[in-house]
């Protein structure tokens, strides 16, 4: 596999020494990307028993494959290192500018290693020429959004920035890297499994990537590239889908996971909302259309995006408090806390972003914190008391921002819907079986975007089938997330599955088959089961929480029964 | 038979003047499809028909008070 043409060097950052040095890509990781690479690099070079905060973990960025060439939502950056939430594994995507950046500058992996003996922060600047670490002061003590103004006034609005907030100062184990969209705004987010708490204990507030001056990665077929990325987006143009995105983006979800009974309720105990019409997507439609200015109700999150499932939630006088607004944070800090106001929402949201945090962990922490009589459910208010007292670190505050498993022990409830430490997105297992699979057997802990099968021919209420729908998406999840792609193109792409090879061969001068993203998926999957493993997991880790297979769920009375000896097997292949 | 349709997202924008659920009236033993084209939906490719909370195929035989919920496709978020 040849991709010398590429130029592409590891870039490996010393935080204690701060000192950074090129190196040659080895032979094992140049087919890799994204996902894959991370986990490949986990297993090369991290122990797994290391403490995740420890100075023996790495916090390390990779690209996807087909990153850098504005193909549209390809451009996805992977942020990764052993998770401090799950203690195993972790890799978390997200749009915005850095992917495309840091292939540009040529980077295929970015490695920051070791920690610091000083506590003071500080920015790492890259450039085509220079390593920098710059002084924090600026920001120092500032909330995400403008903390991203600041950095961009003094570094520019053509560089990218992957930046912590106060979450990830304080090392909370939900706190995300965020990166800037394409309108500067730094919402797109590495959120899952408390990286910004690794980037924390290596002591960056901030990364710049500043690719002024670097020409475009060369392509071993630009006919050929240029040929299949015009039918792929003319492709996605003409998709029915794509209209449902760019019109409604994903809270369409909001409505139809009520209609499925797994719109988690209340901590997760019922599937069906009362207040669902007024936190629906049609709503949201309705409001932001009437309340103009800032408001959008569609938007891209990074540049060549041709779907714009993204928005601009603004108040009632059209003043932006959020962007996006998306369903995983709708269900969570929603009907998930008994919550039917959208601007209440959007606040939340708007707050937990300016932490820096997982919208979907700390969401199920409130959840879990509301189940223990800590506040009242459907009291919105209450709860964004709760969120600033993360953001200033009382005890509590604390005890929230470390995520729902936390809270759960600290208040001894059972009713914890986590899986590995992490809490499960906005579809309640019992009514989507596959997915349930997802979340016990994933190895980054229970997350959608590891294997969705909302969409799948099966009855999601029987257990039956459900361990093989899950291990397809699986796969297949684990495949795109290793070239860069969004989730979103998954519709349009299975309808033309050609253009994976079609990309690949054109970009690296490989020859690859049709089925390189299946490939790229277990390879990825089993790199992952295997670094898990050495860090100690077991079956027991692969299960539901026990309360799911004993406490049926409202509408249709289900619990998970989908057997763990089935599930055991499922990277058995 | 009379059953009880709701449509999500763009579907509705088809149907402005409507509130929903919908009450329809259909012959027994109709099926989705049935319904679909009694409707005058266009595009049922890329839909997803959940019965009384259940998703189900186009061919499913609909019963008297049946709610169904037309959804265009999507995912994620």
């Amino acid at each position: 596999m040849d991709n010398e043409n590429l130029n592409e060097f590891v870039l490996r950052i010393n935080a204690r020494e701060k000192t950074g040095r090129k190196e040659e890509v080895p032979e094992m990781w140049k087919h890799l990307g994204g996902r894959g690479l991370l986990a490949r690099i986990l297993l090369d070079e991290v122990p797994a028993t290391c403490d995740p905060l420890g100075p023996y973990n790495k916090l390390i960025f990779a690209p996807g494959l087909l990153v850098g060439h504005r193909i549209s939502s390809f451009d996805r950056i992977s942020i990764g290192a052993k998770s401090p939430l799950t203690k195993g594994v972790k890799e978390s995507n997200a749009g915005g500018t850095t992917g495309y950046q840091i292939v540009q500058l040529r980077i295929k992996s970015l490695i920051i290693e070791d920690q610091p003996l000083d506590p003071k922060f500080s920015i790492l600047y890259l450039s085509k020429d220079m390593i920098r670490f710059d002084s924090y002061d600026e920001i120092q003590g500032k909330g995400i959004y403008e903390s991203a103004k600041i950095l961009t006034q003094i570094y520019g609005k053509k560089v990218a920035i992957a930046l912590i907030g106060p979450g990830g100062e304080m090392q909370l184990r939900t706190a995300g890297i965020c990166n800037l969209d394409k309108d500067l705004v730094p919402s797109r987010i590495s959120a899952r499994g408390g990286l910004g708490a690794v980037m924390g204990s290596k002591g960056l507030r901030a990364i710049i990537f500043d690719s002024e001056g670097c020409p475009q990665p060369t392509l071993a077929d630009p006919e050929t590239f240029r040929k299949t990325q015009q039918h792929y987006t003319s492709t996605l143009l003409a998709h029915p889908q794509t209209n449902v995105y760019r019109e409604y983006g994903t809270s369409a979800n909001v409505r139809m996971v009520n209609a499925f009974g797994a719109l988690p309720t209340r901590n997760f105990s019922s599937g069906v909302f009362e207040g669902v019409e007024k936190i629906s997507a049609e709503e949201m439609r309705k409001n932001l259309i009437a309340r103009g200015e800032d408001c959008k109700t569609s938007h891209a999150c990074m540049p060549g995006c041709v779907i714009l499932s993204s928005n601009v939630y603004g108040d009632e006088n059209g003043q932006s408090i959020v962007s996006p607004l998306e369903y995983e944070t709708i269900g969570l800090l929603g009907p998930n806390l008994g919550v039917d106001n959208l601007d209440d929402i959007a606040r939340m949201n708007e707050i937990i972003n300016d932490i820096g945090l997982d919208t979907i962990d700390v969401g199920a922490a409130l959840g879990v914190a509301a189940r223990a009589g800590v506040f009242e459910f459907g009291d919105g208010q209450k709860a964004i008391q709760l969120l600033e007292e993360i953001r200033i670190g009382t005890p509590l505050g604390r005890i929230l921002g470390n995520g729902a498993a936390i809270t759960g022990e600290v208040y001894a409830i059972q009713q914890v819907p986590v899986v590995k430490g992490q809490a499960m997105s906005a579809y309640d297992p019992r009514a989507i079986k596959g997915t349930g699979v997802t979340y016990a057997t994933s190895p980054q802990g229970a997350d959608h975007t590891c294997g969705l099968t909302l969409r799948a021919k099966i009855d999601h209420l029987k257990p039956e089938g459900q361990v093989d729908v899950s291990k397809t998406v699986q796969i297949n999840m684990a495949g795109y997330d290793t070239i860069g792609a969004c989730i979103f193109t998954v519709f349009c792409v299975s309808t033309i599955p050609y253009v994976i090879k079609d990309f690949l061969n054109a970009k690296y001068g490989w020859w690859v088959d049709e089925d390189i993203l299946q490939t790229l998926g277990r390879e990825t999957l089993l790199m992952e089961h295997e670094f898990n493993k050495l860090a100690g997991f077991t079956k027991a880790d692969d299960r539901l929480p026990e309360y799911m297979t004993l406490e049926p769920i409202a509408p249709h009375n289900t619990v998970f029964d989908v057997p763990g000896d089935e599930m055991d097997d499922i990277f058995k292949w | 038979m009379v059953i009880f349709v709701t449509l999500h997202t763009v579907l509705r924008d088809q149907f402005p003047e409507y509130v929903f659920p919908m009450k329809v009236s259909l012959d027994e033993f109709s099926t989705i499809e049935v319904l679909i084209n009694t409707m005058g939906i266009l595009d049922s490719q890329s839909l997803i028909f959940v019965v009384n909370g259940i998703n189900v195929e186009c061919n499913y035989i609909l019963k008297n008070f049946d709610k169904i919920d037309l959804i265009p496709a999507i995912s994620g978020g």
